[in-house]
């Protein structure tokens, strides 16, 4: 392609032509949307958690790179606790080949229980919790069908699998499970890939990396900087089929899922509604890969032909945090990637054909995100009227990008962007609080309601810093349904189920998933927001079994229990 | 409107106006006679001449470098100002030109070299450092580039070359703000300044003010049509927004219009297949690829959406086929990009 006719020299065409597509977004706002109102509770909820990156003057690149949270009910008490996952000690140098380790109560991984007042207490020494590696990214679900969430910490070199004892302690069975894996494992999701009712578990890996000492950056001026993953091969994403017997068989090969990638963040959805569900790879500056669910077993990675692989301009990018849900509200998922600053967040739009639109630019997302690097990111309705909005934590991945872009920051707000009925995003953040103007090192991301209020709140965690409550405080009288679904012949959680709500403004959609964002594990409660309506006309489950369920007239402001019927 | 390679025409002036004939033989009176009247090769020819005459006692070296600098020859021209400097190694105004000349020679790196050199005697000039800038744009220095058309401009703020570079760097930077600051100021001093205006358009559309750009793009389309000279790119960037905008429709004839005006430009022919594709044309959307990968075989962009075209034109092999060059062309720029720029 050529750029000579702008008048400047070759040197700038490629970054101009990165500019080719962008927003469609007219800055006239037909109206003021509703902005968000979050507050930091941290500290008066008790949480004191602070991530342990270790950071060193080699700049490994594992130091920036975060570890994530997670939002569940692990006691069954009806409130939502979190855990933390953390680093570990690096020396300076590491040798390579080290597998690094939780020598300090410091670098534990944490549990937190919520009280009945709402405040939490740390109770990782008696759950057993505390871990032993560098861990990254955290998933839940109940992989034994027992009826307590089950926990899966992914690690650089060893994750780990704990079972949930179901009385406030959890047992290390990753040995007996088959699931430690290898290599540098980073988000993680559960999934029965195989509608057998157990819950299956895809892991993703980073790459080929280890602590080689190799310099980045600007030696000449001192300015060491994180290597750029160009410089690593790639690694498949791990596929443990789940056995029914606490074991679990590593498929990537069977199951065609060992193409290597360099995946961050993992998402599920049956995106061509085909009763399977799929499987969503953010990948660090290649291609992205989704994994299109055969039905027999295995997968084929069709993120190319589906059009959701590289952007609108055919050019890769630093794929990150990862969501697939509805947010147009026409009942088929869609996708959104968090990137780097001068790439901007990637949305993809369903066609409802097995294919995507790349929707960056018209949805106006482009033009907010172009100077914005993002990690965990989730669709979510915080103001309750009907349309999904997004929640994206951020932050550079080098902590000196300011020296050589001047523009850039390293630590970065929050964002938050109101949905304008699924055609356009509308940047709330600075309206919606004070943590919206407050500069942090993001990484993960869990969202769900906290305090049962009917709103979705939000945990944030940063790179080698502390981790945020964010509750939800939006003045709205929109009302809203949770939805928290048992499965009998499907997996227990329920993961995979698709749910469809009818009211009169019109239909809205969600699977059950606990994946998404970026190493971070979220809410199996499906959240949805009714604006006015006070009854929902219709509830409409899809069981993964295939169980088809329908619930009439349900009261709106609840969180309903909704068992899966035998037929 | 002055581009990087016209930037010649600058250095021409400096030079005519220091266009002492220093050569005391019949020749050499007319050698100077012909660079004084721009007869540049003749002037050449007779500068090489001059000096077999009085091998490196002269300034011809140094005229016949200026001279082949304005026939854009300017291997030979660096060749000429190297004799030049062997045998006159204080001259700061034959380092300054070579320094000119290893920048329209794409080396940056021996530029900057030489302007400092030049530098440390004697102080450059608002067009030194603008060349100085437009070097550090080639190594993707922008801050340093920056920096430096800053200094040229505030040493001659009416120039507006330096002020459109100015703006493209800024532009290049994200800082779209002083970047239309820059483009409206050129416009200002010259309101037919198409690339200017073309230049806005790109920055209003950075900063998501679409309509606004649309009107710009349209304005620069508009003022092209008075001038003789046709580029391809308000139309591109006019009908690439357009199809961003979903109205690919509208896009359509205007990239039309590129591509008849480029019949070369890969881009042109990508943006109209694009736009066809959003249609749902796709056998024109096909045709436009299949022109685009012809003429850019090396990029993976138009193999990706000639992939998904033949997929949708039900050409599964052939779409594979595509897709397998995306991902190989990727790994392979990748692999490229990671040897050279290591860091995040």
């Amino acid at each position: 392609m050529e750029c000579s006719q702008n008048g400047i020299g070759s040197a700038l065409c490629p970054a101009l032509l990165a500019l080719g597509a962008v927003l469609a977004a007219s800055a006239a706002a037909q109206s003021s949307p509703t902005p968000g109102r979050f507050t930091d509770a941290t500290e008066k909820l008790g949480i004191h958690f602070r991530q342990q990156a270790s950071p060193t003057s080699k700049k490994y690149l594992l130091e920036t790179m975060g570890s994530g949270v997670a939002l569940f009910d692990y006691d069954n008490d009806g409130r939502l606790d979190i855990f933390f996952a953390n680093g570990a000690r690096l020396d300076d140098p590491t040798p390579k080949g080290t597998i690094p380790k939780k020598d300090d109560a410091k670098y534990w991984n944490r549990l937190y229980h919520q009280k009945a007042d709402g405040t939490f207490e740390d109770v990782t020494q008696r759950a057993g919790l505390a871990g032993i590696g560098y861990s990254t990214g955290v998933a839940v679900g109940d992989y034994d069908n027992d009826g307590f969430e089950d926990l899966f910490v992914a690690g650089y070199g060893h994750s780990t699998l704990y079972h949930n004892n179901g009385d406030g302690t959890f047992t290390d069975v990753t040995s007996a499970a088959g699931v430690a894996g290898s290599g540098w494992m980073t988000s993680a999701a559960w999934v029965d890939y195989d509608n057998d009712g157990r819950l299956d578990l895809v892991v993703a890996r980073y790459m080929q990396w280890d602590f080689d000492d190799i310099y980045c950056g600007h030696r000449e001026e001192g300015l060491r900087s994180f290597c750029h993953p160009d410089l690593f091969k790639p690694e498949s994403v791990l596929l443990y089929h789940n056995d029914g017997n606490g074991k679990f068989s590593e498929v990537s090969h069977q199951a065609g899922v060992d193409k290597p990638g360099k995946g961050l963040g993992i998402a599920i959805a049956d995106y061509d509604h085909d009763g399977w569900m799929d499987i969503l790879v953010a990948n660090d500056s290649i291609p992205e890969y989704l994994f299109h669910n055969r039905g027999n077993g295995t997968f084929e990675e069709v993120g190319l032909p589906s059009g959701a692989a590289l952007d609108g301009n055919g050019t890769s990018f630093a794929g990150m945090g990862v969501d697939f849900e509805d947010y147009n509200n026409d009942g088929w998922p869609d996708i959104i990637i968090t990137d780097l600053a001068n790439q901007r967040y990637a949305l993809f739009t369903n066609l409802k054909d097995g294919t995507f639109d790349y929707a960056t630019p018209a949805t106006g997302l482009g033009a907010i995100s172009l100077l914005h690097s993002g990690w965990g990111v989730r669709f979510l309705d915080y103001d309750n009227d009907g349309w999904k909005d997004l929640f994206i934590v951020q932050s550079h991945v080098m902590d000196t990008i300011q020296v050589n872009e001047p523009n850039l920051r390293y630590r970065e707000p929050p964002l938050l962007l109101h949905n304008e009925q699924g055609k356009k995003f509308v940047d709330v953040s600075a309206d919606s609080g004070d943590v919206f103007h407050q500069q942090w090192a993001a990484r993960g991301l869990a969202i769900g309601d906290i305090n049962n209020d009917g709103t979705l709140d939000a945990v944030v965690t940063s790179n080698d810093g502390p981790a945020w409550i964010l509750l939800n405080q939006t003045s709205t009288t929109n009302h809203w349904i949770s939805l928290n679904l048992v499965g009998a012949k499907s997996n227990r959680d329920a993961i995979g189920a698709q749910i469809r709500i009818s009211i009169a403004s019109g239909d809205q959609f969600a699977t059950v998933s606990t994946s998404g964002s970026y190493q971070s594990s979220s809410d199996k409660r499906a959240h949805f927001g009714l604006g006015a309506a006070a009854m929902i006309r219709e509830i409409e489950v899809r069981w993964p079994s295939g169980v088809r369920q329908i619930l009439k007239d349900v009261k709106a402001d609840q969180i309903l229990t909704v068992t899966e019927p035998a037929k | 409107m002055l581009n990087l390679k016209q930037s010649a025409s600058l250095i021409l002036a400096i030079l005519l106006s220091a266009a002492a004939a220093s050569a005391q033989t019949g020749i050499c009176d007319q050698a100077a006679t012909q660079f004084r009247d721009r007869r540049w090769p003749d002037a050449a020819e007779a500068y090489a001449n001059c000096d077999k005459g009085a091998p490196g006692q002269t300034d011809a070296l140094l005229y016949r470098g200026k001279a082949l600098v304005n026939q854009q020859k300017f291997p030979e021209a660096a060749a000429s100002l190297e004799s030049y400097l062997a045998t006159h190694p204080q001259s700061d105004d034959a380092v300054y030109l070579l320094g000119y000349v290893r920048f329209r020679q794409d080396q940056p790196k021996e530029s900057l070299a030489l302007f400092t050199q030049a530098a440390k005697r004697k102080a450059p000039a608002a067009d030194d450092l603008k060349i100085v800038a437009l070097d550090y744009v080639l190594l993707n220095d922008y801050t340093s580039a920056a920096r430096y058309l800053e200094q040229s401009l505030q040493m001659n703020p009416d120039d507006v070359e330096a002020r459109y570079h100015l703006g493209r760097v800024r532009y290049q930077q994200n800082q779209f703000d002083p970047a239309i600051a820059a483009f409206e100021e050129v416009l200002r001093q010259n309101p037919s300044d198409v690339k200017a205006e073309d230049n806005l358009g790109l920055c209003l559309e950075a900063k998501g003010r679409g309509d606004a750009a649309l009107a710009a793009y349209r304005k620069a389309i508009f003022m092209e049509s008075a001038s003789s000279f046709q580029s391809e790119q308000p139309y591109l960037n006019l009908g690439k927004l357009l199809t961003t905008m979903n109205r690919a429709a509208e896009a359509v004839p205007v990239l039309t219009q590129a591509a008849m005006i480029a019949p070369d430009s890969a881009t042109a022919h990508y943006e109209l297949g694009r736009a066809q594709f959003s249609l749902e044309r796709f056998e024109p959307a096909r045709a436009q690829l299949e022109k685009a990968v012809a003429l850019d075989p090396k990029n993976s962009s138009p193999h990706y959406l000639l992939g998904r075209i033949y997929q949708r034109l039900g050409k599964r092999e052939q779409a594979t086929q595509q897709f397998k060059l995306t991902e190989e062309l990727i790994r392979q720029q990748n692999a490229k990009s990671g040897g050279m720029a290591s860091s995040h």
